[in-house]
This record gives structure tokens, C-alpha cells and sequence, in this order.
């Protein structure tokens, strides 16, 4: 076992004022900073009290408390690299006193514990004493939580307690200081390696699923909401002395007995066998922290395997083990692990602190933490355990959950735990769940049996003899009997037998039942095929059912009777019954379903079973000879079953709808008026476009008064719909859930306007069924539980023709009924509260993505919610989501349809591609029809071929991974069916082309066009899209702001240079101004446009700072910025004076932080032929590099525009600042770079100038040359020395600062560049600096030895450079340096020459302070070998002769080194 | 997961884990093994799907 224990060291005392943000923190400080303004992290504690108080005194222990501890007076700021905590010396609490009539506690109790707390500015606690009697009041204390735990609490109350009874009866409390403070902890916390933690942890959580994927009541939004309640509930103490008796025996902690039962109870609800809970662990494991208020908790990610198999005794021991590893691991900082689960679901187990009366003086109360309805998880259990009792509570999010779902759920784990703590060796599979309720609301009646004894045709002849003269089917009863007893005879005598199967190939006609009625009375069963069948199925088929006669309309190829064709010689046929004696438990009719194989099935249906149905459904519809009926669909499917007989069996009239009408929802409307329906069998697909006809063109439907629908799920929009169009107000609507294996109909459900239908409900199951919800352990699920439907009693059917197998695989023993068989539907179904089922969906289609269950339905609703929409279809096709949508009147666009459905539903549901229809295809059978659905291709478009090779690998990409034969560059990544498993594909292809592409792009720009201009070379840095480095609430804001076109963090050494400057406001060490005198004409048109074009170019140019309003100091880039160019003339006057004057004047006019640009230019004509330049900037925006870049692009093109006009502007920079910004945020994340650094720089000290002053004031400096010769020399001796001759320029700088310090050990800050590229051609401007520490030790050596040294140690810095200075500072033993070097080759400027005697580049006149003490740059010249050395110095900091003495020292060793490479450096040292 | 093959007085054939007793009304069949090889051997042994009842009756 590896703990910390090993290198346990006591705490010490810091006093420290301020500190870092303990991981915990830092972690809560974010999520507080994602959700600001919210009450989600109070922890508001109350107290109500009886007896007298005095306030005044509780103020006085309230500060005194306040003063202990100093995280109770700690506020949060933003720092440089990261928050850091602030102590304030101020003990002053925010409390009041308010006298208030005893009704209006509660609220201002509720309003005062929900405000939020603004950590940057309010202390973490405050108080509030409500007073409405003498002696009764409320004492209310709302700490945040950053400041404290539950376990502060008891401490809080303890010394409360002590410190006001002492007090008020005149002794002096005895409390002992605390040992140590928060930031105590903070600090040693960040000081130890994460690196092992963090390494376990990565390892644990390998391969873990995203989430605990839980069956919502409501859909996720789109934004996590926080709004939640609380559920409370008791164990039994029985059940907790088990717990702790189970426990002891099997050497757990009853945490582990609790954890494992929840885990159990997540994986019976989700069926996942991988679940990671979190989990709160105390973290207070060093004595030093008992006794201290703070935020000490960490919620540790615990991964848990159930498979179900295994015993509950058996989870204990591995869930045992797991916590005991992962708790040694609990100080990792578990935000920086890389693809951490969501932990959307918690568990804790806390001993609950003695909730006996708190005694203030006279007064006593007993304390409580109030809800803040807010919620930090989908769900959090919490166990309380007293000693005695254990008590629970569930918070949950009430935006995904109602309070009953979580009731029951509460009462399932206390019904598992009580059985798993009495029988843990029962496997976890079999722990009960379900509730004596819901067992009662879920417990089947046993099915009931009409038991029939006649066969259909036999109630059929019974009936027709009865209503003889009624009509049938546009013929009369005895008519349609008659004929068909001829048929039957005639089909007798082409041999068909009593148990053989007759196909039928006829068009839906009256001839149609006729055949029907003539096969069964021939005691056959008929085997249904439409004639439009292709032959190949129609051969499958009939040679599948073993058919031998086949009766069609005409003769034909393989058809043995053509009525028509043979009309006489069946007329020929005696009339009367045949009598045959036919079995009930014969087959009726074989009806052929596609199986999920491809091969088609045939369900063999019985007699009984059909007349088990119409005896179930008696009562309920009460059909009768009044009624009259449709043949609406094709009798290849089972609802013209219920059509038919649901006519022929009660002397209804049954009205054949040929397949053209019933194809047309206006012709089919005419027909129900016209030939006066009652009874209407709809699906959903027909029914919603009945509905769309009626809603454009109203008609009543005035004889209706039975619908029912069936075949697929009913959507409510179509059912809120009907009622509001007022077509058929008596009509009862009933939704029914049917399976042909089991015949025709399973449940019902009668929709009225009144009964809301929100969700797809189906009901309860006929008499002569039951139902059952099995989880995948073959369970039954609790209420709300998405489980498998499964279905028994007398209509389950014989099975499917010859496949035994299939038939044995899905009709299963019913465990109720002896000997009788249940059907397993594939069906996703769950219970609801009030013992109606809801249809879910086929278990098929149950996609997960990213650990989301997809419920197509849900994004049907959303759809159909659109104005634009008219009907739509959601499907599932090959794991994408395609959603067909038939616009209304007016075609809404695609890009409207999707946003309307990203706004209301989470991204992983938005369809990947959207279809627009004329109307939704239908089966002969009314459904969906999938298989006529087009393929989610293109919509026709002209083609524009790709241009450029980018757009070329991008559309190649594209049509690879689609598989389509052409992509042109206007086509878009969704319309031709992409989604985000493919996005992944197009980058791997395009990364193999050469090309990289964040994923993120093509669903932001997901035409070929615009995605490829985000394509970068596949070795350069990611493309990052604007916002993408900020919060998302930041993002939302800053998006929102009008003109900001992108908006990223600062950069931790702007913000230094911001801090520097709101420091020194006087000497404003990073305001620059450089003033060139330029040997050039000035072309004022030029150069006006030179610079406007320079601000539309760089966005760092359009760059201002906002350092108050998001979660973080931001800079916002805007779409345009005023170009900051005036321009003068300076004639005859003293022009040396005028430009002085402007400098100074440019110097002492600092810049607005949130105003763009943060620079400024000023042209001043001197003669026709030669102008001064002077330019001033924020440092905070450009580097030196990039200043001198942007300096030589306005006189490069001044120059080229004077010449010629013409010349259009050049292309924006490829790269970005934002890079940079991102890959500074990866360094300082780097658990890697942090430790290099660490051990690098643990307790060393930048101090060099010591007893010197400590004001900075004006800026010295002094220059040296660094002639061509020397400059050359030095180049050679960098090459004999392996290294570059920057490491030779720093050793100059070492050797030179240990000679005026008088120091061996020598600190120097160095000037890094962390440009992904140094020397690409179009880059972009700004601030890409770093300063990293750099020390040698000057031991004695070759010179030659000291440059290898130095440049080895520049190369092991290059992978860490980017880490900011800021992080790295607090290793140091202090946070100063007082020495900096930066190495610099600027621009060549071409086509210009600046006048200064002295290097090309550099400017006549020039502000640049800093805030080092001596900050040395070495400036190569572009157009020659030469160098400059230049030293800055605050004069008030460094005396003039130490920084002469400096320059002389670093030329003298510059010299010495290049004389003599292999001679001891230690001479020149003093 | 083990099954075992089923069989009830119609002779009607089915599958049941092999573990939690056989539910009253079926049999044994006297074959154990995974889903599909139990559902094989279903496929070869059950021969004439009509149940016992109705086949006695024609």
C-alpha cells in the first residue's frame, strides 16, 4: 500500500496571506465560475433558537470565529497564472439583526441562504439573526462552500457554542488557536508531486463509460440546469444494524455495504456493468486539519464492476478493495485527468454530527443545513449515520427527474439493501426491488380464457344467418356466406385439405374476404400476399408455408384458381355450409413479418386466438351490427384482422378502402364521411396525415366513435392535434400496442381530451394477456425502469412455419402458467406510476451515444413542434440519426430545423442529417415505410468542383468516408449524412493527406468551403474556433457582446504586464514608444491604408482587455477597431522639439485597457523626403519580434503602395495568438513540465542586487556595439561549441552579471519565445513571450564548456518554455528576479532606411521600461552581422556605475571567450 | 450463459437458463449449452411444430 503516510510531515504555520487554491478548491472555484450567480455551492446552516440572545455578543463570537480561521476571511482572485486565495486582516462578519413578524422568517430564511456569494469580493460566510419575539429568533449562517465542508460544521458549532456561553456569563473562553490555516494545507497540498496520483488515476478510469446512463422522466436539455430537491428518507434500524453487522463480518466499512447496494441498484436500472460514482472522501487525514473550518472534501471518482453474476458478498470484497486503493489516491487533482467520467450520479456516506440542542447562553436550538433546491449532480445519495440510525436523502435534478421516480427509487435501494444485508450470498441479479406496491401495480391478473370452441368461420355463419339481409361487404350477409361456401368447395375440390395453407394474391377487394372466409371454411389457413409482391418474396413465401393452392384475382403463372377468370365454374358450387369439423387450435392465417435477419417469418395465428381477442375486447369497444367498419390496411398485416372480423363477427358492415383511396388522406377523409364510419383503424403515419387534411380543410366526421390506433408509436402531437381540430368530438380514441405474435393487440389505452398524452402510453394489457417488464437478468423492472416487454396468455400464437429454433429463442416458458409459453417482444417498455405502460421503442434501435440512450420518439416530438413541420419520421440508420421531415405550407430551412432542435434537446440527439419529404412513405400496412425512406444522401445541387488542394483533400475526405462518388465544395458534412463518428474518419483521412482538422470544425462549418479554410498543415497547431479556450458562461457572453468576433483568456505575462502597470502607475514599465526617422516620402493616402489594413489583419490590433467581467481576464478581439494614425506636418519648426514633445507627450498618455487598438501611430513629416515615425503600444499586445514585424509591414507596404497603388492587400496571417494561448494553458497543465520545473527551481532565488532601492522610477539605459567582427566570432564559436549563438550571447550575460554581483551562483530571467513556428512567413502578431528562471553555477571551466552548458540547458527548457512565469515563481524561495536577458533578430525592413547611426532597426528614440532591475537585450542587426547590446535599469533600483560596469564586464567576456574558446572563465570572474 | 432445452406437454420446445429451476408445466430435455446450441438442437428434434393437442385431434 502507497500513502501518503510515507512522507508525512507535520504541517507548518505559514501566515501566509496568500496561497493557491487547494485542487478541491480550484475545482469548486471553476464550477462556481461556470455557474455564477447561483446558490448551488451555499451551505446555508440555521439555528432556531428559544430563549433570549444578545446580538450584539453573537456578532463579537461570530468575529472571533472569523478570526481563527482565516479561510472564513479569504476572498478569491484571479491571479497571473491561477486563483489564488487572499487572507483579509478584517474579522468584520456581514451580519444583521432584523426584527420581523414570526410569518416572514421562512422566506427571508429561503431568499438570504439562496443569495449568492461573489468570492472575489464577499467574505465566504455571513449571518443573519431574525428576531420575532424576545426570545425566539432564527440564526442563520450561509457559509460558501469553498470555505467549508460538512465536517467544519461540528467545529463551527463547538466553538460557537464554547465562545457565547463563556461570554455571556463573563469568563474568558478556552479555545486552543488552531495548530494551522487553510492556506497552510493549500500550499503544502500544491507542493507535493501529483504525478503518482494522477497515474492511478489515469489507469482506473481507462476505458470508463461517460456516465451512469439513467432513464430520465424529462429529456436532458441542451444546458444543465442546477434546480433541485431533496428526498429524505429513513433506514429501518433493522436494516442498519444488519448493515453494520455485514460489515463487520465481511471486513468492510459499512460505507463499502451502502456504496456497493447503490452501485447494484444503478446497474439493475441501467443494465451497465461499468459504473463510476462519485463519491465524497473527508480529506481531512492529517490531525492538524480536525479542528480547522474549510473545504477538505474531494468527490473521488469510483469505478465499479456489477455484472450481476456475482453475489452481493463477492461485490463487497472487490468494491472493498477498489475504495481502500482509490482513497490512498484522494489527493490527486482529479480536474487534470484527461478524459475524466461526467459523474453525473454520487454516493456519500458521512457520520452524521450530533444533532442534540447547540446551547448559546440561556438560548437552545437544534441546528440543521437547509436545502438550497439546487442540485450538483443527476443524483446524489446520502447516508447519515447517527451511531444508531441511518438515515438518507436524494438530491436529484428536477429538471430530469419527478419527485415520485425518486421516492420509488429511495424505497427499491432500501428494499435491496435490507435483502442484500440478510442474504448477501444471493447474486446481484436476484436482490428484490420492487415495492409491495408495485408488485400489486405490476402483478398480472391471470389472463382469462373466453374459452371458444367454434372457429371463425363458424361465428361467422352464425352471425350472417342472424343478420341475413344486413350488409356485409357491399353485399348482403347471406350473400357473402354463400359465395364463399361455393369457394370452398371449389377450392376443395382443387384439392385444398383441412391443416393446409392456401396463398392468396389478391387486390384489396370484396373478393378479398370472400377468399378469406372460403379458405378457413375449408378448413385451411390462407397465407396473404399483395400482388404487388416481387416474385422472388412471393416464391420465398409460398414455398416457406408449404402452400400448394394459390388463388389470385386472375390465372396466372403459379396460380391454381382465378376467381375472376373462373366466376362460373365456382357459381357452379352448392351453397350451403360445408360443416367441416375444424379445430380451433387450427391455424387461421400465416402473416409474414421481416425479421431483424433479412428472412421473413410467418407467425402461424389460431382460430382461438383471434377469438380470444374479439371475446377480450367485448366489453371495452361493444361492436355490434350498427357499425360500420374500414378494410383501411392490406391484409398482409394483422390490424385488417380487427378490421374484418371486428365487422363480419357482430353484423357490422365492413367498407373496403382500395389501396389508391386509402393512399389519399383527402379521398379516404370522403369516404369515412360518405359511406358514415364508425369504426376507424388508424397507425400513427395515416392517422397524422388525416390530421394534417383536416387541419387545412376542417370537416366533421360526425358517425366516428371509435379510432383505434396501432402498428407503431402514437406521437401526441397528432392526438393534441385531432382534438383541436373538433373533427369527431364523440369519437373515442384508443391506443393500442400490438405484436402479431401475439395477436393483432396487447393493450389499450383510451385517450380522451382530458387525459393528457404526453408520452407514448399504451396502457393496460387485454383480459386475455398478461405482461411483463424483464430487466436483461430476466428481473422484473421497477416502475419507471426501461425494460423488455414481455408478453403471455391466449393471444400468444403457435409460433413461426418451420423455425423451430427462432420460435424456441422467442416464445419462452411462462413461469406463471405451467406449460404455457410467454413472448419476447424486443420491445423497450417501462411502467408508469399509475400501472399504464409507455411504449420506449424496439430494443434494436436503442442507440447509445457517448453513453446516451437515444429515444428517437423524443426528437420526433421536438421536430413535430416546429410550425414548418407538417409530419417527420426520426430513424436510426446504421447508428446515425436521420430525421425525414414533409414541410407545411412554407419549407423551413435546414439550418432553422436544426437550431430549433439543438436549442430544446442535447447535442448527441440533433439529427446528423435532415430529409424534407413530400409525404412519409407508407407500407401497404400504413407504417412507416423505412425501406422507401431515401437514402439521407444529397438533395440535388449543381455541382461545384472543389478548388485548391485543401478543399480537394477535404471533399475526397468526405467522399470517401460517405461513400459517395463526388462531394463538390458548397456541399455540407450533415446533408450528406455526417454526424461525429464520421467527423472523426474525415480527420484520420485528412490527417493521412497531410492536413489536420479539429473535429469541432465541421459541425461549425459543415460545408466543404468553409471547413477547409480551417485546415491547417497536420504539423502545425490545431485551428482553434473563436471562444473555444473560454468557460463555456464566459463564452456565451463574450459571444453575445456585439462586435467581438473571438475572446480568449489572458496570457499570464500580459496579465503580469497589466499587474506591473496598475502597480506603477507613474513609471508604466509596459507603455512603449518607438519613434523612427524613416529616409522615405510620405504618402499620407498610403499610409492610411497601411495601417488600416495592418488593423484588419491582426486581430491583436483589434485587441482589448477586459479584466472584471467574465470568470477570467479576457481579451476580446474585435470585428473592427478606429485606425489609430495621425498625421502631421512638421515645417520649418523646431521639428528635434516637436517630435520630443510627441514622444513624451505618447508617453505620458497611457492606453484604456478595454479599448481597441492598444496602439497608436503618428507620422510626422520632416521633408519631402523623410518622415518620423512614432509608434506606441501595449506591450501586453506585441513582443519586440512582433513589433519589429509589424513596424516593417507598415513601411514595407508604405513603400510598395507609393509605388504602386494598385497592389492589393495581403491575406490575414495564418496562425494565431489563440494558439498560443491555448498551448500556454496545456504547458501549465502539464503534470510533466511542472515537476521539471519544479525540481529545477525548488528554493532558488532570483535576488542578485541586494541593498539597493526598491522603487522602481524612470528607466536608464545604456548600450554597447557589438561590432561586425565580434559579432562573427561569436557566430564561430557557437558552431565549434555545438550550440547557436544565443547560447554564446548568454554566457556573456552570466559571466558578466556573476562579475558585478560577486556571486558563483547566478540567476537570470530568460526571454523565450513560444511561437509554435520561429521563422514561418506569415505569422501572427503578439504577445508570445515568456520569462523562464535560468541558473548556472559558475564552477570554473573552458569557455567552450560554458557555452555547451548553457545551450544544453536552453534545450532541456524548450518542451517547458511555455509554462508561465507566474507558475513557475512559486517554487522559488521568492517571487523576484532581478536580472532578465533576451536574445533578438528583428525584421530586415526592405525598400525603407531608417536613419540611426548606430543598427538598423533600432529607433532614434525609444520608451520601453521594464520591471526588472537590469534587463539586457542583444538586438542582432537584420541587414548586417552587427549587434547591440542594450541594459535597462530603473536608476532607483541600480546605480548607474553597477550597470556600466555591467555592459564593459559583458564585452570583456564576449572578447575573452572568442580569444581564447579552451582557456578557465573563472579569470574573468572576480 | 448456459441454458437447457425444454420441452411441455404440447411438445412445444423452448430454452431456460440453466440455473433457477425449470418453471412447472416443462421438462428437461436433456441438453445443455449455450443459446445457439441449444436453439440447434431444437432445430433438428422439433420436427412437427403443430401441438401435440391439434396433432392428436386430426
Amino acid at each position: 500500500m502507497t500513502t501518503v503516510e510515507h512522507r508525512w510531515q507535520p504541517l507548518k504555520r505559514g501566515n501566509l496571506e496568500t496561497a493557491p487554491l487547494s485542487y478541491g478548491q480550484r475545482a469548486l472555484w471553476f464550477l462556481d465560475r461556470l455557474t455564477p450567480g447561483t446558490a448551488l455551492h451555499n451551505i446555508p446552516w440555521v439555528l432556531r433558537l428559544e430563549g433570549q440572545v444578545d446580538a450584539g455578543l453573537l456578532r463579537e463570537c461570530l468575529e472571533t470565529i472569523v478570526g481563527r480561521h482565516d479561510i472564513l476571511r479569504t476572498v478569491f482572485t484571479t491571479s497571473v497564472a491561477e486563483p489564488y486565495q487572499v487572507v483579509r486582516a478584517s474579522i468584520a462578519i456581514d451580519m444583521a439583526l432584523v426584527e420581523c413578524p414570526s410569518e416572514a422568517v421562512e422566506d427571508l430564511v429561503r431568499v438570504e441562504a439562496r443569495r449568492p456569494f461573489d468570492l472575489e469580493r464577499d467574505l465566504p460566510v455571513r449571518a443573519r439573526l431574525l428576531r420575532w419575539a424576545p426570545d425566539a429568533c432564527v440564526l442563520l449562517v450561509v457559509f460558501h462552500h469553498i470555505a467549508c465542508d460538512g465536517l467544519s460544521l461540528p467545529v463551527f458549532e463547538h466553538e460557537l457554542a464554547v465562545l457565547y456561553t463563556a461570554r455571556s456569563e463573563g469568563r474568558t473562553p478556552k479555545l486552543p488557536a488552531p495548530a494551522v490555516q487553510y492556506t497552510d494545507y493549500a500550499a503544502w497540498q500544491r507542493e507535493q508531486d501529483p504525478r503518482e496520483d494522477l497515474d492511478y488515476w489515469q489507469r482506473r478510469l481507462a476505458g470508463a463509460p461517460e456516465r451512469v446512463a439513467l432513464h430520465t422522466d424529462r429529456p436532458r436539455p441542451p444546458v444543465r440546469s442546477t434546480a433541485g430537491a431533496t428526498h429524505a428518507f429513513d433506514l429501518p434500524r433493522e436494516v442498519s444494524e444488519r448493515v453494520r453487522a455485514l460489515a463487520m463480518t465481511e471486513e468492510v466499512t459499512p460505507f463499502v455495504v451502502l456504496f456497493a447496494a447503490f452501485a447494484v441498484l444503478l446497474h439493475r436500472y441501467t443494465g451497465q456493468d461499468d459504473l463510476v460514482i462519485a463519491s465524497p472522501v473527508a480529506g481531512r487525514d492529517r490531525i492538524e486539519l480536525e479542528e480547522l473550518i474549510g473545504y477538505f472534501v474531494t468527490m473521488l471518482p469510483l469505478r465499479t464492476r456489477v455484472d450481476g453474476g456475482e453475489s452481493f458478498h463477492e461485490l463487497l470484497a472487490a468494491v472493498g478493495r477498489d475504495v481502500m486503493e482509490d482513497l490512498d489516491h484522494h489527493r490527486a487533482p482529479l480536474d487534470m485527468i484527461a478524459d475524466r467520467p461526467l459523474m453525473n450520479v454520487a454516493f456519500g456516506a458521512h457520520s452524521a454530527h450530533d444533532t442534540g440542542p447547540l446551547r448559546l447562553g440561556d438560548a437552545t436550538g437544534v441546528p440543521r443545513v437547509l436545502t438550497t433546491d439546487t442540485a450538483k449532480f443527476d443524483l446524489l445519495l446520502s447516508v447519515f449515520d447517527d451511531g444508531r440510525h441511518l438515515r438518507a436523502e436524494i438530491e436529484y435534478n428536477t429538471g430530469l427527474f419527478d419527485a415520485t421516480t425518486i421516492e420509488r427509487m429511495a424505497g427499491h435501494w432500501r428494499t435491496l439493501l435490507a435483502a442484500a444485508a440478510e442474504a448477501p450470498r444471493t447474486a446481484v441479479s436476484e436482490l428484490p426491488l420492487l415495492s409491495d406496491e408495485e408488485r400489486d401495480l405490476t402483478r398480472m391478473a391471470a389472463p382469462v380464457s373466453q374459452e371458444e370452441n367454434t372457429c371463425l368461420h363458424e361465428r361467422f355463419e352464425a352471425v350472417a344467418a342472424l343478420h341475413r339481409e344486413r350488409t356485409a361487404v357491399e353485399v348482403t350477409y347471406e350473400e357473402l356466406n354463400t359465395r364463399a361456401n361455393r369457394l370452398a368447395r371449389h377450392l376443395r375440390a382443387r384439392g385444398v385439405r383441412p391443416g393446409d395453407r392456401v396463398g392468396l394474391l389478391l387486390e384489396r377487394t370484396p373478393r378479398q374476404v370472400e377468399a378469406v372466409l372460403a379458405v378457413l371454411k375449408a378448413g385451411a389457413a390462407y397465407v396473404p400476399i399483395a400482388p404487388e409482391t416481387p416474385r422472388d418474396r412471393v416464391a420465398f413465401v409460398l414455398a416457406d408455408a408449404g402452400v400448394q393452392v394459390v388463388v389470385a384475382d386472375r390465372v396466372g403463372e403459379g396460380v391454381t384458381v382465378g376467381l375472376l377468370d373462373e366466376e362460373m365454374a365456382i357459381a357452379a358450387h352448392p351453397s350451403g355450409n360445408l360443416g367441416l369439423a375444424v379445430a380451433p387450435g387450427s391455424t387461421a392465417y400465416v402473416i409474414y413479418t421481416s425479421g431483424s435477419t433479412g428472412r421473413p417469418k410467418g407467425v402461424l395465428v389460431t382460430h382461438a386466438n383471434v377469438a380470444e381477442l374479439f371475446a377480450a375486447t367485448e366489453e371495452r369497444f361493444g361492436p355490434g351490427p350498427d357499425d360500420v367498419w374500414t378494410l383501411f390496411h392490406s391484409y398482409t398485416f394483422d390490424f385488417s384482422v380487427w378490421e374484418m372480423w371486428g365487422a363480419l363477427l357482430y353484423g357490422g358492415r365492413l367498407v373496403v378502402v382500395p389501396k389508391e383511396i386509402a393512399r389519399s388522406p383527402e379521398d379516404f377523409a370522403l369516404l369515412l364521411q360518405q359511406e358514415r364510419v364508425t369504426c376507424l383503424s388508424q397507425t400513427p403515419s395515416a392517422f397524422g396525415q388525416l390530421v394534417g387534411l383536416v387541419e387545412e380543410t376542417p370537416r366533421a366526421f360526425r358517425d366516428l366513435r371509435l379510432v383505434v390506433f396501432g402498428g407503431e408509436a402514437l406521437q401526441p402531437h397528432h392526438v393534441r392535434r385531432w382534438f383541436a381540430t373538433g373533427a369527431a368530438p364523440q369519437a373515442r380514441l384508443c391506443n393500442m400496442y400490438g405484436i402479431t405474435e401475439t395477436t393483432v393487440h396487447v393493450t389499450a389505452y383510451d385517450i380522451t381530451p382530458e387525459t393528457p398524452f404526453g408520452r407514448s402510453v399504451i396502457g393496460r394489457p387485454l383480459p386475455h394477456l398478461s405482461v411483463e417488464v424483464l430487466d436483461r437478468h430476466g428481473r422484473a423492472v421497477p416502475v419507471g425502469v426501461p425494460g423488455e416487454l414481455f408478453v403471455g396468455g391466449f393471444g400468444v400464437t403457435r409460433g413461426y412455419v418451420g423455425r423451430p429454433g427462432l420460435t424456441a429463442q422467442r416464445f419462452l416458458p411462462d413461469p406463471a402458467v405451467p406449460g404455457a409459453r410467454r413472448y419476447r417482444s424486443g420491445d423497450l417498455v417501462r411502467w408508469l406510476p399509475d400501472g399504464n405502460l409507455e411504449y420506449l421503442g424496439r430494443i434494436d434501435d436503442q442507440v447509445k451515444i457517448r453513453g446516451f440512450r437515444i429515444e428517437p420518439g423524443e426528437i420526433h416530438q421536438v421536430l413535430a413542434d416546429h410550425p414548418g413541420v407538417r409530419s417527420c419520421v426520426v430513424v436510426v440508420d446504421e447508428g446515425r440519426l436521420v430525421a425525414y421531415v414533409v414541410p407545411g405550407a412554407e419549407r423551413p430551412r435546414t439550418a432553422e430545423l436544426r437550431a430549433h432542435l439543438a436549442d430544446r434537446l442535447p447535442e448527441y440527439m440533433v439529427p446528423s442529417a435532415i430529409v424534407f419529404l413530400d409525404r412519409i412513405p407508407l407500407t401497404a400496412n400504413g407504417k412507416v415505410d423505412r425501406r422507401a425512406l431515401p437514402e439521407a444522401g444529397r438533395e440535388e445541387r449543381a455541382y461545384d468542383p472543389p478548388r485548391g488542394p485543401v478543399e480537394q483533400a477535404l471533399a475526397d475526405a468526405l467522399s470517401e468516408v460517405l461513400k459517395l462518388e463526388w462531394v463538390g465544395r458548397d456541399d455540407n458534412f450533415f446533408e450528406l449524412g455526417g454526424d461525429s463518428v464520421r467527423s472523426i474518419q474525415v480527420a484520420g483521412r485528412l490527417r493521412r493527406a497531410g492536413y489536420a482538422l479539429p473535429l469541432d470544425v465541421l459541425f461549425a462549418h459543415p460545408t466543404v468551403s468553409s471547413a477547409a479554410t480551417r485546415v491547417t498543415r497536420a504539423e502545425e497547431g490545431p485551428r482553434l474556433e473563436p471562444f473555444a479556450l473560454l468557460g463555456a458562461g464566459d463564452r456565451e457572453r463574450a459571444s453575445a457582446l456585439g462586435d467581438v468576433v473571438d475572446a480568449y483568456p489572458m496570457t499570464s505575462m500580459q496579465l503580469a504586464m497589466v499587474y506591473h502597470m496598475e502597480l506603477e502607475p507613474e513609471r508604466r514599465p509596459y507603455h512603449n514608444v518607438n519613434s523612427y526617422r524613416v529616409a522615405a516620402a510620405l504618402d499620407e493616402e498610403a499610409l492610411r491604408r497601411v495601417v488600416a489594413e495592418a488593423v484588419e489583419r491582426h486581430p491583436v490590433l483589434r485587441t482589448s482587455f477586459d479584466l472584471v467581467s467574465f470568470g477570467e481576464p479576457v481579451q476580446l478581439v474585435h470585428r473592427s477597431a478606429p485606425s489609430p494614425l495621425t498625421i502631421e506636418d512638421l515645417d520649418g519648426a523646431d521639428q528635434q522639439a516637436a517630435i520630443t514633445e510627441l514622444v513624451e507627450r505618447e508617453w505620458s498618455t497611457p492606453f484604456a485597457l478595454g479599448t481597441a487598438p492598444l496602439f497608436r501611430v503618428t507620422a510626422q513629416r520632416l521633408s519631402p523626403n523623410a518622415f518620423q515615425l512614432t509608434l506606441t503600444e501595449h506591450h501586453a499586445i506585441l513582443d519586440g519580434w512582433s513589433f519589429t514585424s509589424l513596424v516593417a509591414e507598415i513601411l514595407n507596404r508604405h513603400a510598395l503602395l507609393r509605388e504602386h497603388p494598385e497592389t492589393p492587400q495581403a491575406p490575414p496571417p495564418e496562425s494565431r495568438f489563440s494558439q498560443f494561448v491555448a498551448l500556454e494553458r496545456a504547458a501549465s497543465a502539464s503534470a510533466e513540465s511542472r515537476a521539471f520545473w519544479k525540481e529545477r527551481l525548488t528554493s532558488l532565488d532570483g535576488t542578485l542586487f541586494t541593498g539597493l532601492g526598491t522603487t522602481a522610477t524612470t528607466a536608464h539605459s545604456i548600450d554597447r556595439e557589438v561590432t561586425n567582427e565580434l559579432s562573427r566570432a561569436m557566430a564561430r564559436l557557437g558552431a565549434a561549441a555545438g550550440a547557436g549563438m544565443k547560447s554564446v550571447a548568454l554566457a556573456a550575460h552570466l559571466v558578466a552579471l556573476s562579475r558585478v554581483t560577486g556571486r558563483t551562483e547566478v540567476v537570470t530571467g530568460l526571454g523565450v519565445n513560444g511561437r509554435v513556428e520561429e521563422e514561418a512567413g506569415a505569422e501572427a502578431l503578439g504577445l508570445f513571450l515568456n520569462t523562464v528562471p535560468f541558473a548556472v553555477r559558475l564552477d570554473g571551466g573552458t569557455w567552450i564548456d560554458l557555452v555547451r552548458q548553457v545551450h544544453r540547458q536552453e534545450t532541456s527548457i524548450m518542451p517547458h518554455r511555455r509554462v508561465p512565469f507566474a507558475a513557475l515563481a512559486r517554487h522559488m524561495s521568492n517571487w523576484n528576479l532581478d536580472a532578465n536577458f533576451g536574445f533578438n533578430r528583428f525584421h530586415a525592413l526592405a525598400g525603407v532606411r531608417i536613419d540611426d547611426e548606430r543598427i538598423g532597426c533600432a529607433p532614434t528614440m525609444r520608451y520601453e521600461p521594464n520591471h526588472f532591475t537590469l534587463s539586457v537585450g542583444f538586438v542582432q542587426d537584420p541587414a548586417s552581422d552587427r549587434a547591440l547590446l542594450i541594459a535597462d535599469y530603473p536608476a532607483s533600483k541600480l546605480p548607474h556605475t553597477v550597470a556600466a560596469d555591467y555592459a564593459d564586464s559583458y564585452l570583456r567576456a564576449v572578447h575573452a571567450m572568442v580569444g581564447q574558446p579552451y582557456s578557465n572563465y573563472r579569470k574573468e570572474l572576480r | 450463459m448456459t441454458y437447457i432445452v425444454v420441452v411441455n406437454d404440447e411438445e412445444q420446445y423452448s430454452i431456460w437458463p440453466a440455473d433457477p429451476e425449470i418453471p412447472a408445466g416443462w421438462t428437461d430435455a436433456q441438453r445443455r449449452g449455450s443459446e445457439e446450441e441449444c436453439l440447434a438442437h431444437i432445430e433438428k428434434v422439433w420436427t412437427d411444430m403443430r401441438p401435440r393437442s391439434l396433432r392428436e385431434r386430426i
